[in-house]
């Protein structure tokens, strides 16, 4: 038998020791976000397709380089594509020189759903949303409901052929009063929802765009110009918890908002309460206090109760107490309309006028059980109420 | 004399470090299993890492005795000692510690991820345990020439069989995890300083590493509880069960308990509970008779508005029960019985009929949820149904989009349950649930429940929002039509979860596992034909020990407690077969033979009873089965030993070849071929492993 020499041995332990790298250089960087300050990741280099499908689109937002790069200008990431790159949100690739969206007129889901499940809860009340998303986001939440979609290429997932006079036709057939644009993240599909945004307000349906608001100011307002209603989740007031949990910033967040307030486009506001990252109450002090000076006191916001879910699967559910409390204090600093989200039952889910107190709104599951408005009024005291109602008006700013 | 206690001092640190190293990893796969996803592959991959480890260590011994002197081989081995002694306890800190610091607190991680966290942790310790048998060897020769390897490995495999026999009968019962470190690492500490006095070292340095090593110990046992309740609010009760960890926390008003880290039931929460018993009680005309396998919080409150006359509420781990009801999870009620049993042992011993049967599992990715899931349990659950009696049941589900890795999750459970019930409903949502029975089913379930007066907060008023027709119909246009069907010892779901966690994490085991097994082979092709007779053989007992595990889990349903009593009868013939061949006149080259040979006919024999009748298996099938396979590898041991010589050099590669191989074994078997291909096509390959050895061992021609 031979003898084990330093040499061998060094040759032996430099092997296994490869064979122990090799998770690193394998999968590793994907799996541990976890202790990263910044999830954000990166482009997917030559992951385009050879081909480009029936479901593309030259994109709207792009600015050409040399030598056939491209950078992406719908949202902050500006992701600089060479030819055959993927962006960030796995939906746009850079195809020789040409910037393309792969989600047009091919969505993954299509359901209809109660306005309210949005949450949407002062935009016509007991309609139905005709709801559609395509694959991609260019977000990665670690407790992302729709992961299956909004972490996956449009080739990877089986859709419908839906373009958009085709959406407009099945949401009129369907009854929907409006056409929701949500569940992955609609910035990344975003000429397929502007053009059919277009056609389905010719047609009177509405059009509500339900995102994390991951997107930049010239994108966003052609958009406000055909949107009837948003509500956008407002992950954290803290960029470093963004950049951790979410892969994104705070302040073009904020900008969305701010814009979309601007265009007097109807908005509700979503915080996820997360247990140890989104429910420090100096936070949303701060967050109220920011929605207020900046956007006023009368768009809803709903605090939603976490459950785990995709890769943060290893938290309890958020306490309903916390909820309840950070109902209390949004109330207290003046919001005027504060709910409670994925509790049964609580009286956070109903709408209480907020020059009387009375309540106006009972809902009983996601349909209103009860509703004291006439008008966009409050039947008690006629102050009106802000959102946008079932006889036509939509109301402004409460007398 | 003092040479002669001499030795007794060095058999003593290598029987003691047999023992704590068996304790050792048996509590690392535990805390692995709690801190990590909870599947096989952990399992899989701590054993590899630990084996992969060891196998290096003893490899890298080879080099240390060159140039020593006598007396700083035993002093080295004797601070070698004293470190095992306290490295387990570190190591431990270290996982829980780093847990939430390497990875985000509260996420779950994927297999790269898991696999390096476990190298980074474990490796250490088991690198140690692997240079130490050899090492100890060294020194026992330098004391007594006539010392064999053969002995050492003997008592290594004494101390292991020691450990594991502790572990079953009394650690597990009555310490936590880091106090059965502690305890199993005293005897090495003695040991060690025993050698050190031995050798003339003076007691106040002997007390200075001994209180050094006792200061580590309390302060591990010190801070064993603070380590669990991080980032979960205020730790309210924590147990070691013989089934799994329990903890219970409280945040605000809320409580929570958590099983091995994930949320398992918590306060506030009756979508979950009156989803789970309403879905299927409501359908039921009067019912009577309840069975609940496994409870979510609230259930018994929810079942109680049927005023029922007898409800069954089985828990497998008592501990859990007593936990639901200590904290409010569980509110007793007048019909309930509460029973300590395993739910498919309990319905095949027949009894009385059930109205509703209410089934509340995690999800099946492991062979042990699986058997609920199995053609074999919808057979059972349907014989326990009196006429029109519903079972329920729900897996997690999706939010808008039904993913691959789902849809065919759900094809074959709809496949499956459709052997033995006439009507399977699938109701979608983020849980899809389940309802099976023999009569045709309305989905009126809110107006049956008006109807009876029940008050709900959930059911009633969402149902028809969240289960339209639209998304009933979507989700059953797109389910296979053509499944599977997922059996006790062909798991497709296991297969088909596996397949999605790793989609959940982008990520694939091939690249590794690939890389691995072409080392392997490369290493296997240069190695010397005994070397590769080892390398098979510790391939062939880690992974019929590891099939064993598998089969065991899903035959029986639980493992924790009995892990140990497999791990230690798959130890416990080692040490009969190598006192026995070491003594035997039979030419070891036949040894070696006969050893393959056995090696070869257990395993089929043992395959052959699995595919007979898996339920009729006992315990004493796998013991049996344990002991005479590693009785055979017992046996080629030193029959090795004698044809690769007995120089201290051939004994380490002895040593490393064994472990190594059996470190491919275990990764093989868990992460490839079981998952991939099911236990008959493993067992399969590893005879084929065996058949090349036994062509080596039949040739003439050897390469020493």
């Amino acid at each position: 038998m031979e003898d084990l020499t330093r040499r061998r041995f060094l040759n032996f332990s430099g092997a296994a020791l490869c064979t122990l790298a090799i998770p690193a250089l394998a999968g590793l960087p994907g799996e541990v976000h976890a202790a990263e300050d910044d999830i954000r990741g990166n482009v997917f280099r030559g992951d385009g397709p050879r081909t480009l499908w029936p479901w593309s689109r030259e994109a709207m937002d792009y600015r050409s380089l040399d030598a056939g790069r491209v950078v992406c200008g719908l949202c902050p990431h500006r992701c600089n594509l060479a030819p055959g790159d993927r962006g960030i949100c796995r939906a746009r690739v850079n195809f020789q020189g040409r910037l393309f969206s792969l989600s047009y007129g091919n969505p993954c889901a299509v359901n209809l759903d109660p306005v309210e499940k949005k949450p949407l809860f002062h935009f016509l009340p007991a309609t139905r949303a005709f709801s559609i998303a395509a694959a991609g986001c260019n977000l990665r939440c670690l407790n992302c409901q729709n992961w299956e979609i909004s972490q996956a290429r449009p080739e990877d997932v089986r859709h419908r052929e839906l373009f958009p006079h085709q959406v407009v036709a099945t949401a009129a057939a369907a009854g929907a009063r409006s056409i929701a644009y949500t569940y992955s993240e609609p910035i990344t599909f975003y000429e397929y929802m502007h053009d059919t945004a277009q056609q389905a307000r010719a047609a009177g349906i509405c059009n509500l765009l339900i995102s994390a608001g991951y997107i930049n100011p010239e994108p966003l307002r052609r958009l406000c110009a055909v949107l009837d209603g948003a509500n956008l989740n407002l992950k954290s007031f803290s960029d470093a918890v963004y950049r951790r949990l979410n892969g994104a910033r705070l302040e073009p967040i904020l900008e969305t908002f701010e814009i979309l307030h601007a265009a007097g486009v109807h908005l509700e506001i979503t915080h996820l309460v997360v247990p140890g990252y989104t429910d420090d109450e100096r936070m949303v002090d701060q967050m109220c206090h920011w929605i207020l000076d900046r956007l006023g006191p009368d768009h809803p916001l709903h605090f939603s109760r976490f459950y785990p879910k995709y890769k943060l699967d290893r938290l309890a559910p958020t306490p309903v107490e916390t909820l309840a409390r950070f109902r209390r204090l949004a109330l207290d600093l003046g919001l005027r309309y504060v709910y409670v989200g994925n509790v049964p039952g609580h009286e956070g889910n109903h709408t209480y006028c907020h020059h009387c107190g009375s309540l106006i709104i009972e809902r009983r599951g996601y349909l209103p059980a009860r509703n004291e408005m006439a008008a966009g009024c409050c039947r008690f005291c006629g102050t009106r109420i802000p959102g946008v109602w079932p006889d036509g008006q939509a109301a402004g700013p409460p007398v | 004399m003092q040479e002669a206690k001499s030795v007794r001092a060095v058999t003593a640190i290598i029987l003691s470090a047999g023992v704590g190293a068996t304790v050792t990893q048996l509590v690392t796969t535990r805390e692995f299993l709690a801190q990590f996803s909870g599947n096989e592959f952990v399992i899989a991959l701590n054993l590899f890492g630990w084996l992969a480890a060891g196998g290096l260590g003893a490899w890298a011994s080879r080099l240390a005795w060159r140039k020593r002197y006598p007396e700083r081989d035993a002093l080295g081995l004797s601070i070698l000692a004293l470190v095992m002694a306290v490295l387990p306890l570190v190591q431990m800190m270290a996982i829980r510690l780093l847990r939430d610091r390497v990875f985000l607190p509260g996420s779950s991680v994927g297999f790269h991820a898991t696999l390096g966290f476990i190298l980074l942790t474990g490796s250490p310790y088991s690198f140690a345990a692997g240079y130490l048998v050899p090492r100890a060897l060294g020194v026992l020769r330098r004391l007594d020439p006539a010392a064999t390897a053969v002995r050492a490995y003997v008592l290594d495999n004494a101390g292991n069989v020691i450990g594991g026999l502790l572990f079953a009968f009394v650690l597990v019962w009555w310490t936590s995890p880091l106090s059965a470190l502690v305890l199993s690492g005293l005897p090495l500490l003695g040991s060690a300083v025993e050698l050190l006095r031995l050798r003339g070292h003076r007691w106040p340095g002997l007390l200075v590493a001994a209180g050094t090593v006792m200061g580590i110990f309390i302060g591990g046992l010190a801070w064993e509880a603070d380590s669990l309740a991080h980032g979960r609010g205020r730790l309210l009760h924590y147990e070691e069960t013989r089934f799994g960890r329990l903890t219970v926390h409280r945040d605000q008003d809320q409580v929570t308990l958590f099983r091995d880290g994930r949320p398992s039931a918590s306060s506030h929460d009756p979508a979950a509970a009156e989803a789970a018993v309403h879905y299927p009680l409501a359908l039921c005309s009067r019912p009577r008779r309840v069975l609940l396998i496994g409870a979510q919080a609230g259930m018994l409150g929810e079942l109680d508005k049927y005023r029922l006359e007898e409800v069954d509420y089985l828990e497998i781990d008592p501990a859990a029960a007593r936990v639901h009801f200590a904290f409010g999870l569980l509110r007793p009620i007048a019909a309930l019985r509460t029973i300590a049993e395993d739910g498919r042992a309990f319905l095949a011993a027949g009894g009385e009929p059930y109205d509703a049967i209410v089934i509340n599992m995690p999800e099946p990715d492991t062979f042990q949820v699986n058997r609920f899931f199995t053609e074999e349990f919808f057979r059972l659950a349907a014989g326990r149904l009196g006429p029109g009696g519903v079972l329920g049941f729900s897996v997690q589900g999706y939010a808008n989009y039904l993913s691959e890795a789902q849809r065919m999750k759900l094809s074959v459970i709809r496949a499956t349950a459709g052997r033995h019930f006439a009507h399977v409903r699938l109701l979608p949502g983020e849980r899809v649930h389940f309802l099976c029975r023999q009569t045709p089913m309305a989905l009126d379930i809110p107006e049956r429940l008006a109807a009876q007066g029940i008050v709900t907060l959930y059911v009633g008023p969402y149902f028809h929002d969240e289960i339209d027709p639209w998304r009933i119909a979507q989700l059953s246009d797109q389910l296979a039509p053509d499944a599977p069907l997922n059996r006790d010892m062909r798991p497709h779901l296991v297969r088909i979860l596996f397949d999605a966690w790793f989609e959940k994490f982008s990520t694939s085991p091939l690249a590794f596992t690939l890389v691995v097994l072409l080392l392997g082979a490369g290493w296997a092709v240069r190695m010397s034909a005994v070397q590769y007779v080892l390398m098979s053989t510790g391939a062939m007992l880690m992974g019929g020990m590891i099939l064993s595990v598998f089969a065991f889990q899903v035959v029986f349903g639980y493992i924790y407690h009995q892990l140990g009593l497999i791990v230690t009868v798959f130890l416990a013939g080692l040490l009969p077969g190598a006192w026995w061949a070491g003594r035997s006149r039979i030419d070891p080259r036949g040894l070696l033979l006969m050893g393959d040979l056995v090696l070869i006919g257990l395993m089929g024999g043992f395959v052959g009873l699995l595919a007979w009748d898996p339920e009729r298996l006992s315990f004493a099938v796998f013991a049996v089965f344990g002991l005479l396979l590693s009785w055979a590898c017992g046996v080629q041991f030193p029959a090795a030993v004698r044809v690769g010589g007995e120089g201290l050099g051939a004994a380490a590669s002895a040593f490393g070849a064994d472990l190594l191989g059996a470190a491919l074994g275990a990764l093989l078997v868990s992460v490839v071929l079981i998952p991939c291909l099911g236990f008959f096509h493993a067992a399969g390959l590893l005879t084929a492993i065996k058949l090349s050895s036994l062509a080596i061992t039949g040739g003439r021609r050897w390469k020493t």
